[in-house]
């Protein structure tokens, strides 16, 4: 495809801690092209925070990528990428925003020069012209009276400002692709539509791809063309956004939806759960991840790990049920 | 006929001082009655009242002034026994399953606390017993009665504080935030069972979480906070389906829908506010949403609007639906 951006191949994470060697991510492959938005799915624990930070090389001890994992940036592959090479990419081609706003800034800064920190780093040009920019960008996000808010510090700002500093920083060297990591998780709802209009007009704007790090599926409906839903450190469906909301494969997709009330429903009885919890990722078992907890679960499901399959374009599965719709056809 | 009122607040108000005599009205004269076997969903956005409503309603902090009503009895009245007997009747659920059980005690010692303040056994074994019999309510099994609190996964722990709430017999239940903390798949499995538990026991429920969705799904009625007052209280579809605060109609047209076409719909009209919330120090006497509201007249900034019934109790605040 000659319009990908970002290729992800086999990706494995390991982190090494006394009590074993957890497989965070277990086998990621996934790309991206430019301009789309991607959004990975997933509880706490399932690996999309990792999955996330690793296209940014941003694992640290305990935690390790493993060797025959590609991850592939216009053709590059960042794992073999020199410490000065990374210096370039982090926040160059690709910035990250995270959940907590109040602790990936700099309590001791005033918000406009850590705009302008990121400005200089990647850019020759004078320090006041850097500056105007990071007004420019301050009133880009939408922060009225930039000039005043340019001088004051995080804890001077709310909880939405200080999410909508994150993005002008992400967003100072016009990067080609944006990692969201639960950017409004964090915020209450009437902002949280303020930040995610920003993100979708700010896409449009510069077309920079956005990789969407998420566990609401309103908020996925919103900005998604794809989405990657992962359970136990592998990706069990990917779709389009579409495949995914009005046809899901996967009975872990299914129950996701199931278990989400809509807010313009009537209030119905009951809910339907999933049973248990996610397994334990030290000694993860050889079937699928999610076998111990599907309604569908067969013998095979507990053994080995289900093939993925294909449907409409661009629409994969990771379960054994379609195994048999498969032999069916046959 | 209409069940008898377990919980009523008439005029609560908690004032915090600050420094430099400022005032910080948390909450603010706030009514409210719940009938036995309903769930009252109190909602609002971070900082506007709805916790600390929720712990002065039931006596945790001292309220400034107002009237608390259990069973149209004012519990300021109460003395020693019946103060002891009312705080059986009235328990609360927290939101973090993580800070709000002890690290140091067994799992049978936390749910049997209520238990051995109260005396309600005669010998250990009718204690275990009955430790047994509350986590098999909450689909635990005896094996974890041993264990420590870190042992448990977050649905877990929630479920141990459930059922440390329900070992004293309840009739009343605060639960503040109690799903916000946990995973998707998990929230649906803890509402599931205090829905249960509501019918099975006749429990009466004050839910207090900012998730609309969640609120509509749980909730026989809603009231809607905004810095530190009731702006709007309806029954639940009449509120999210008929709703007159422009308060409560922007923060409804917020709430993403998981469904892309229909979240395009949303989003095209979506009423959008302008700033963030005030700080809610030394309000004037104005409307507290007129600075943000897309809608608001000359009045507003002059006169606080009273909670007026509109018809079918349908409770609203705003000068603009008085007029109407």
């Amino acid at each position: 495809m000659a319009n990908e951006l970002l290729k992800v191949e086999d990706l494995k994470v390991d982190y090494h801690t006394y009590a074993g060697i957890v497989q965070a991510v277990r086998g990621v492959s996934f790309s991206l092209e430019k301009g789309k938005t991607l959004a990975i799915v997933g509880e706490s624990g399932c690996g999309k925070s990792v999955t996330a930070r690793s296209i940014l090389k941003l694992i640290h001890e305990p935690g390790q990528i493993d060797k025959s994992s590609k991850i592939l940036f216009e053709g590059k592959d960042v794992n073999s990428f020199s410490a000065k090479e990374l210096q370039s990419y982090r926040g160059g081609d690709v910035s990250i925003i995270f959940q907590d706003a109040m602790a990936s800034l700099n309590p001791t800064m005033t918000v406009g020069k850590q705009i302008v920190e990121n400005i200089l780093h990647h850019n020759k040009m004078k320090k006041t012209d850097a500056k105007k920019r990071a007004v420019e960008l301050l009133s880009l996000v939408g922060i009225t009276d930039p000039e005043r808010r340019y001088k004051q510090y995080p804890h001077e700002l709310s909880g939405g400002m200080r999410q909508r500093v994150m993005i002008a920083i992400a967003f100072a060297n016009n990067p080609k692709l944006l990692i969201a990591d639960e950017p409004t998780t964090a915020l209450d709802v009437t902002i949280q539509s303020q930040i995610m209009e920003l993100l979708r007009s700010l896409k449009n704007e510069y077309g920079s791809s956005i990789i969407l790090i998420t566990h609401d599926l309103g908020v996925v409906a919103g900005i998604a063309d794809e989405v990657a839903v992962m359970y136990a450190g592998v990706i069990v469906e990917h779709g389009s956004a579409k495949d995914i909301f009005y046809n899901p494969k996967h009975p872990y997709t299914k129950a996701l939806h199931e278990a989400v009330p809509r807010v313009d429903n009537k209030r119905s009885d009951t809910l339907v759960s999933i049973a248990g919890s996610p397994p334990d990722l030290i000694n993860p078992n050889p079937g699928c991840p999610f076998s111990s907890r599907c309604k569908h679960c067969m013998n095979i499901c507990t053994k080995e790990m289900p093939p993925s399959y294909s449907f409409d374009k661009g629409h994969e599965a990771s379960c054994w049920l379609h195994a048999l719709d498969e032999s069916e056809f046959k | 006929m209409e069940n008898e009122v377990i919980f009523e607040v008439r005029h609560l108000k908690k004032h915090f001082k600050l420094e430099r005599g400022q005032v910080l009205k948390a909450v603010d004269d706030v009514s409210f009655a719940i009938r036995k076997g309903e769930t009252l969903g109190l909602v609002g956005e971070s900082g506007c009242g709805k916790t600390t409503c929720g712990r002065t309603g039931i006596g945790i902090y001292e309220k400034t002034s107002g009237e608390i009503l259990f069973k149209g009895q004012d519990i300021s009245t109460f003395k020693h026994q019946q103060l002891k007997e009312y705080k059986k009747k009235v328990q609360m659920i927290f939101q973090d399953p993580y800070a709000s059980l002890d690290p140091r005690m067994t799992v049978a010692d936390i749910v049997a606390e209520g238990l051995d303040v109260h005396k309600l056994y005669k010998n250990k074994a009718e204690r275990m017993s009955k430790v047994y019999e509350l986590l098999k309510l909450v689909d635990l099994t005896s094996e974890h009665a041993g264990r420590f609190v870190h042992e448990f996964s977050g649905g877990q722990r929630q479920r141990i504080g459930i059922a440390r709430a329900l070992a004293v017999q309840p009739e009343f239940l605060v639960l503040d935030e109690p799903i916000s903390a946990l995973d998707v798949s998990i929230q649906a499995q803890v509402v599931n069972m205090l829905m249960n538990l509501q019918k099975e026991m006749g429990l009466t429920y004050l839910f207090i979480a900012h998730d609309m969705a969640m609120v509509r799904h749980i909730s026989t009625k809603v009231a809607v906070m905004y810095m530190g007052k009731i702006v709007e209280m309806a029954e639940t579809n009449e509120l999210f389906e008929n709703p007159i605060h422009p308060y409560t109609k922007s923060l409804l047209s917020a709430i993403p829908i998981p469904d892309p076409l229909a979240e395009e719909k949303r989003r095209q009209s979506q009423i959008t506010l302008e700033g963030e919330v005030l700080s809610p120090i030394n309000l004037g006497a104005e409307c507290s949403f007129c600075r943000r509201c897309p809608s608001k007249a000359a009045t507003c900034q002059h006169s606080v609007p009273s909670l007026i019934d509109i018809g079918g109790g349908h409770l609203v605040a705003c000068h603009n639906a008085a007029r109407t």
